[in-house]
């Protein structure tokens, strides 16, 4: 393992100057310079792309009116639905399965290693009797498996695609984070399940990162809000007494045994009629009620917080990293398009991804580029030196298949190295992250060096 | 048609097509690059815009007389409703990008992440113009749909887009008119 560490590993000596490593850079390489505070949304349960921009735009305006120097604006963006299933009764289930599953998970703290108790929760959420209750106060969010092959052929769907989709929500919080920026997030419904999920695991996989977030999430279907690391300042929630999407979630989580979503904790009132009391727009941030005035106060503070706690501007480093990888002894590595209605044993979604920091790199089966993709090291303020930090490259694999035999070249500032995959396991999360590779960024005299070298 | 007035309609095709590609207006109005734009005198089609299309792709198009890439009947809307010539810009943007994403629906190519900044910079780049322009009066999401998907086909081509960008996050900067990049191929 040394000889080979020793016969991979690379140094590149880096421009210190931003210019100078800016202009080594690909034309469309984004930049490393931070820009500022921005703001995200996580949209909820049936909701279109241009919905959930719709209502990013209205959080965007909401934060002019208050004159939050808001520097860009992040949609974290999950469908209705899936391929072929977009619209109607099957559309609406694909999503309540995502929301059993992630109260589900939510249940053990997210914690992968208790995987089997948060099945077990799922599979009894959709197989047991929901005597007393009648389709008419619960609807389509009486979902029922019609036995257990079903329920858990639901599970293993369901489970994959919310841990793409988390995995990929984590990529673009690197992406903000890493070039130092805040992100102010705002949450809605489904969404705070999403985005409690997604930023656990950035919490989990780079701390240091998760404090330059904070989150107010509204009309909250989770339990509880996603704190951040370190700060004394508590993520918030909104509930409206009058959300009757919330209230009848909650009293169907009693009845299945998933966590309850919090209390609410304001009151909207009197509301025009056909309104559901959930709307994020029309209540959560409208200013006649109660809720969109806790809302806007709450979102202010988060985003004034979240800017006084992480005021430095370190200089930045970008460096690209361009991976080919080939596959040796394994099924090619899918573009992770998800394939629904499939047994277990004909599971055809995604076989395995390449990662880095977090972002999905792939274009195909077995060759994966990221040229396009710079993520920026962070390397602290005042341009003093700083201790190497290690930024790991790692192959993601569903933990129920073989594990990989993978190897490949790492092409770094214009270097090709040879790397291998080893067996080491980084995080099982239902998925195994096993370490392709790694970069050590450091600062040593002023001068910024980069290690690429293999496990 | 004459050489004459070919000439002089392709000049006005082309302002036009220059025009709708100028992207947004209004306070942040900035450099654009727009490299789909033909010389003068250039006769414009929607093949211009998009590419070849399928005989099934032209019907979700539908008739496009000015060749701009948006069916006529939302583009007389769009004049109708958008007297802000920054917001009617955007509206433009926004069309094309939608008749641009119900091709790539049925086309299954999958959305790379520039396009989706793109289509999501448009779509920001409308609701900032046609706010400050029209305040509560803009359309909505709805009722642009209405004029946009107005049959089943353009209804089911556009979800079947968006769908596949599920789990798929996007980025745009503070000024977003200024980062619609130009369309790529459906």
């Amino acid at each position: 393992m040394t000889r080979t560490l020793m016969k991979n590993l690379v140094v590149v000596l880096l421009c210190v100057d931003m210019v100078c490593a800016q202009a080594s850079m690909p034309l469309d390489t984004p930049s490393c310079q931070p820009t500022g505070t921005q703001i995200g949304f996580t949209n909820g349960i049936q909701n279109e792309r241009w919905e959930a921009r719709g209502s990013l735009e209205a959080l965007y305006s909401l934060a002019e009116a208050q004159r939050l120097p808001v520097a860009g604006t992040q949609l974290f963006y999950h469908t209705k639905g899936r391929p072929g299933h977009e619209t109607g009764k099957e559309s609406m289930k694909l999503d309540i399965l995502e929301v059993y599953w992630q109260l589900a998970q939510a249940s053990v703290g997210n914690d992968p290693a208790k995987e089997q108790q948060a099945i077990a929760l799922f599979h009894h959420a959709i197989t047991a009797p929901s005597s007393g209750y009648s389709l008419a106060n619960f609807g389509g969010w009486l979902l029922q498996a019609e036995n257990d092959a079903e329920a858990q052929a639901f599970q293993a769907q369901t489970a994959a695609n919310v841990q793409l989709e988390t995995q990929t929500d984590v990529g673009l919080l690197l992406q903000i984070l890493s070039r130092g920026d805040r992100l102010m997030m705002a949450a809605h419904s489904q969404g705070t399940l999403w985005a409690n999920s997604a930023l656990q695991r950035l919490a989990s996989l780079y701390p240091r990162y998760a404090k330059q977030v904070h989150l107010v999430n509204a009309g909250m279907a989770a339990s509880h809000v996603w704190q951040t690391p370190g700060s004394a300042y508590a993520n918030p929630y909104v509930t409206n007494q009058q959300d009757h999407v919330i209230n009848q979630l909650r009293n169907l989580a009693q009845l299945k045994g998933l966590p309850v979503p919090a209390p609410a904790n304001s009151d909207a009132g009197l509301m025009a009629s056909g309104l559901s009391g959930h709307s994020f727009v029309d209540v959560y941030l409208k200013q006649d009620y109660e809720p969109g005035q806790l809302f806007a106060k709450t979102f202010s503070n988060g985003f004034k917080q979240v800017t006084s706690e992480n005021p430095t501007n370190p200089t930045l480093v970008a460096f690209d990293v361009d991976m080919n990888v080939g596959l040796a002894g394994q099924a090619a590595l899918t573009s992770g398009a998800w394939v629904p209605d499939q047994t277990p044993d004909t599971l055809t979604g995604p076989t395995g991804e390449l990662m880095a920091w977090g972002q999905y790199l792939r274009t195909g089966p077995q060759t994966f580029r990221v040229s396009q993709n710079v993520y920026c090291g962070y390397l602290g303020s005042g341009g003093a030196d700083v201790a190497p930090v290690d930024i790991p490259l790692y192959v993601s694999m569903p933990n129920n298949l073989p594990r990989p035999t993978i190897s490949g070249t790492l092409t770094f500032n214009g270097v090709t190295t040879p790397v291998a995959i080893a067996n080491r396991v980084i995080s099982d999360n239902g998925f195994l992250d096993y370490a392709f590779a790694h970069v050590a960024v450091s600062r040593v005299n002023g001068v910024v060096q980069a290690k690429v070298a293999s496990y | 048609m004459q050489k004459s007035r070919k000439t002089t309609v392709g000049r006005l095709l082309s302002l036009a097509l220059v025009a709708s590609l100028a992207g947004c207006g209004g306070a942040d109005a900035g450099p654009n690059p727009t490299t789909s734009i033909s010389a003068p005198g250039t006769s414009i089609t929607a093949t211009t815009m998009y590419g070849p299309l399928s005989p099934s792709e032209k019907a979700l198009l539908g008739p496009d007389a000015d060749g701009n890439g948006i069916r006529d009947e939302v583009d007389t809307w769009i004049a109708a409703t958008f007297s802000d010539p920054a917001t009617r810009t955007a509206a433009t943007t926004v069309a094309q990008w939608q008749t641009w994403a119900m091709i790539r629906g049925v086309r299954g190519t999958p959305t790379t992440t520039d396009e989706l900044n793109s289509w999501d910079a448009a779509m920001s780049c409308l609701y900032r113009t046609s706010h400050k322009a029209m305040g509560d009066s803009a359309p909505s999401v709805n009722t642009w749909k209405a004029q946009l998907f107005n049959t089943y086909a353009r209804t089911k081509a556009y979800l079947t887009w968006d769908t596949s960008t599920d789990g798929m996050p996007s980025s745009v900067g503070p000024m977003p008119c200024n980062d619609i990049k130009p369309m790529t191929t459906p």
